[in-house]
């Protein structure tokens, strides 16, 4: 049994813990993102050649308010970057954080979501921004927290990255 | 030209042959490599030692061939673990064991105690189980659960805990102990190396101790002596020792964390609050007298009451006019029921006399009368109104009266009598008074002068006496519904013929008659009788005797029933 630490990063409401809260298993209320600024779940992925519990660190979602306690990155073998497909500036913020995520963690596996993709009509995101980030490396996924697409291939991947690495 | 067409001709001639030789060969080098393989294969697994990427690639295969063989016949593999096995299963049981009696005595040895019965009201309140109570009661502490978390990333290595269902969320609490201790250190902003150590919430702490790359969380119920943290530290220190290089080199995979166990394990104390026994035994000794004196408080009490009542009892037996026919205790309450003459005295002084409240006694009493002479006596004088100088008695149904009573009264008497409860009869004690009366007559004379038949005024006073005795008579012979005969006879003296006193007596009887009225004596009958000298009261011959000789005397005589008539 493999266990590894990944982080949840992203802006206010951009899904992030609804995202998870269907797909995880977590003890704690949703309190302790207000007040502590973090909540730990724990997500079960099966590889091929593995099974890896995944201990999410679900972080609050940064915003004017509140700052991400990068601390709490401190030894995660990845990183969700979560951005809200209906807002184009949460993805400026998914990479404002994918910076300070780097400084502190360095090199690790990371996976950016675009989440809300069921929300087709409302998509803000540009693609071309998207296709660029591609270019340069970046895994991108598109992902509804509503329906359910793309979250477990989104653990997937980053599970089998983060055993790769 | 000509190679093309030798080639061309090879190929037609022994082609297929070529490439069957062809195939042969592949298959010799293919079993070549293996063996090649085999020969090396033991060595380079040995030459990767611990190493994760091929315990990964082997763990699927392994897995699947532990199954395989296990569906197969489970019997070598159960053969195989049959050594491990069996001490594992009887430590477990043996902990459990252990644990439980631990738990056992402690309950058995509160379950009576003066603390049990607060205890239990304190379960009952609650709603809390007795046995936890009891617990939280003669806990000092208890480790429930040890955590060991890799430093950096917050992951969990180890958990052991006492009770198992703990285990399933140890991984999140891990992480969360972290981001915890991290958040404190942030807000704060610590010093390096400074961190959160300790989190107490009611009665549950939560210590921990840092090592370089790991740490011991331990979840301790109770208060935990100081002491328990060097505890912590020597474990953290030898697993620190033991198993640096795999902490150092960790990445996710906990099973070389293993071995860690039992000296995590060891870290789950229980300790019980001693109490020094002296002081127990002090304390039962004391219950014991409190209880015992109580007894006897009560005891005490039971007995005065009994001896108490006994003597109420005694008395009310001896008290006159009092029938006691049942008594005793009845629903924690004495009761008395029984005859009671109204002329009786009150029972309630007894009780009061007893030492008795009228509230501890039940009291039933019937009123009869009594035959005890006092009370026969006490009615007979509120019925019979015995005249002054009349003694009433009783004894064997019998009613005495003694002293001067009216035949009236001794007649209405001896029919009133009878109606009193125990009186058979109604006597009256000496001579009946007609009998005195007759013989007070019978006493009397009317004396005369010589010769003479005339009443003299001397004589009057004397007459007058008689008529009293007369009409006393009369009435006590009307009272009995009797008549009596007087006989009034006359007398002389011996001088003179007989001749001459004959008439001279007559004389005499006729004149006291005249002058007693016989009519106004309706019950006497008079009987005028003339004797001369023939009965006289003296044979003397002086004056004197001659003189008491010259008189009309009386005799009086019974006659029984009544009849009609009177004087003829």
């Amino acid at each position: 049994m493999i266990q590894k630490k990944i982080c949840m990063l992203g802006g206010f409401a951009v899904g992030k813990t609804s995202l998870v809260s269907r797909f995880v298993h977590s003890i704690f209320s949703d309190k302790y993102l207000t007040t502590v600024g973090v909540k730990i779940e724990k997500k079960s992925v099966d590889l091929p050649d593995a099974k890896v519990d995944l201990i999410v660190w679900d972080l609050y979602g940064e915003d004017d308010f509140q700052k991400v306690r990068m601390s709490y990155l401190r030894g995660a073998s990845g990183y969700l970057l979560v951005a809200d497909g209906t807002r184009r500036a949460t993805l400026e913020t998914a990479l404002s954080l994918h910076e300070s995520a780097q400084r502190t963690v360095g090199r690790v596996p990371f996976l950016l979501v675009a989440n809300k993709a069921d929300l087709a009509a409302e998509w803000e995101l540009d693609e071309n921004s998207l296709a660029a980030l591609g270019e340069r490396g970046w895994r991108i996924l598109r992902t509804s927290a509503k329906t359910g697409a793309g979250v477990e291939d989104a653990f997937a991947t980053l599970a089998r990255d983060m055993l790769r690495a | 030209m000509a190679d093309e067409t030798f080639d061309e001709l090879r190929s037609l001639l022994i082609g297929p042959e070529q490439r069957e030789l062809l195939a042969l060969q592949a298959q010799l080098d293919e079993a070549g490599r293996a063996r090649d393989v085999s020969r090396v294969l033991p060595e380079a697994i040995a030459l990767r030692g611990n190493d994760a990427p091929l315990t990964r690639a082997l763990a699927p295969s392994v897995e699947d061939a532990i199954t395989a063989s296990v569906r197969r016949n489970p019997q070598p593999l159960a053969d195989a673990l049959f050594p491990v096995m069996g001490p594992a299963i009887r430590k477990a049981i043996a902990h459990t064991l252990a644990s439980m009696m631990e738990s056992l005595n402690r309950s058995v040895e509160h379950s009576l105690s003066m603390r049990a019965v607060q205890w239990r009201w304190t379960a009952f309140r609650t709603g809390t189980p007795f046995s936890q109570i009891v617990l939280l009661n003669t806990l000092q502490y208890r480790v429930e659960q040890v955590f060991l978390i890799h430093r950096e990333t917050g992951l969990l290595l180890q958990h052991v805990a006492l009770d198992v269902r703990t285990a399933e969320d140890a991984d999140q609490i891990s992480g969360m102990l972290t981001a915890i201790r991290d958040f404190v250190s942030d807000s704060f902003h610590t010093k390096d190396g400074d961190s959160l150590d300790a989190m107490r919430v009611g009665d549950l702490t939560v210590v921990v101790e840092g090592g370089p790359h790991a740490s011991i969380a331990a979840v301790i119920r109770g208060t935990a002596p100081y002491t328990l943290r060097a505890v912590l530290q020597e474990a953290l220190e030898t697993i620190h020792l033991r198993l640096g290089k795999d902490l150092d080199r960790f990445s996710g995979d906990a099973a070389p964390f293993e071995p860690a166990r039992p000296l995590l394990e060891s870290c789950l104390v229980t300790q019980y609050l001693q109490r020094p026994r002296g002081t127990a035994r002090r304390r039962w000794i004391f219950a014991s007298a409190a209880v015992l004196l109580v007894i006897g408080i009560w005891a005490g009490l039971r007995v005065r009451d009994g001896l108490r009542w006994n003597a109420y009892i005694d008395r009310l037996a001896t008290e006159p006019g009092i029938v006691v026919l049942s008594s005793g205790r009845r629903g924690g309450q004495y009761f008395v029921t029984g005859l009671r003459d109204p002329l009786a005295g009150d029972p309630a002084t007894h009780l009061a006399a007893a030492g008795l409240s009228p509230g501890d006694v039940e009291s039933r009493w019937v009123p009869y009368e009594g035959h005890e002479p006092g009370f026969v006596i006490a009615r007979a004088e509120n019925l019979l109104k015995p005249p002054a100088g009349v003694a009433l008695g009783y004894a064997d149904g019998v009613l005495t009266a003694r002293g001067p009573a009216s035949e009236r009264w001794i007649v209405e008497s001896e029919r009133l009598a009878p109606t009193l409860s125990g009186v058979r009869r109604f006597a009256h004690a000496g001579p009946a008074p007609r009998a005195a009366l007759a013989a007070q007559l019978e006493n009397s004379t009317v004396r005369f002068e010589r010769g003479l038949s005339r009443v003299t005024p001397a004589q009057m006073e004397e007459l007058r006496r008689i008529v009293e005795l007369l009409e006393a008579l009369n009435e006590a012979v009307r009272a009995r519904g009797e008549r009596a005969r007087v006989e009034v006879g006359g007398h002389t003296d011996a001088d003179g013929s007989e001749a001459a006193n004959m008439p001279l007596s007559e004389a005499r009887t006729g004149a006291v008659l005249r002058q007693l009225d016989p009519r106004r004596f309706d019950s006497l009958d008079f009987i005028p009788r003339a004797f001369g000298s023939t009965v006289p009261f003296t044979v003397g011959t002086t004056g004197h005797e001659k003189e008491q000789n010259r008189r009309v005397s009386f005799r009086v005589q019974f006659t029984g029933a009544a009849r009609p008539g009177g004087l003829p």
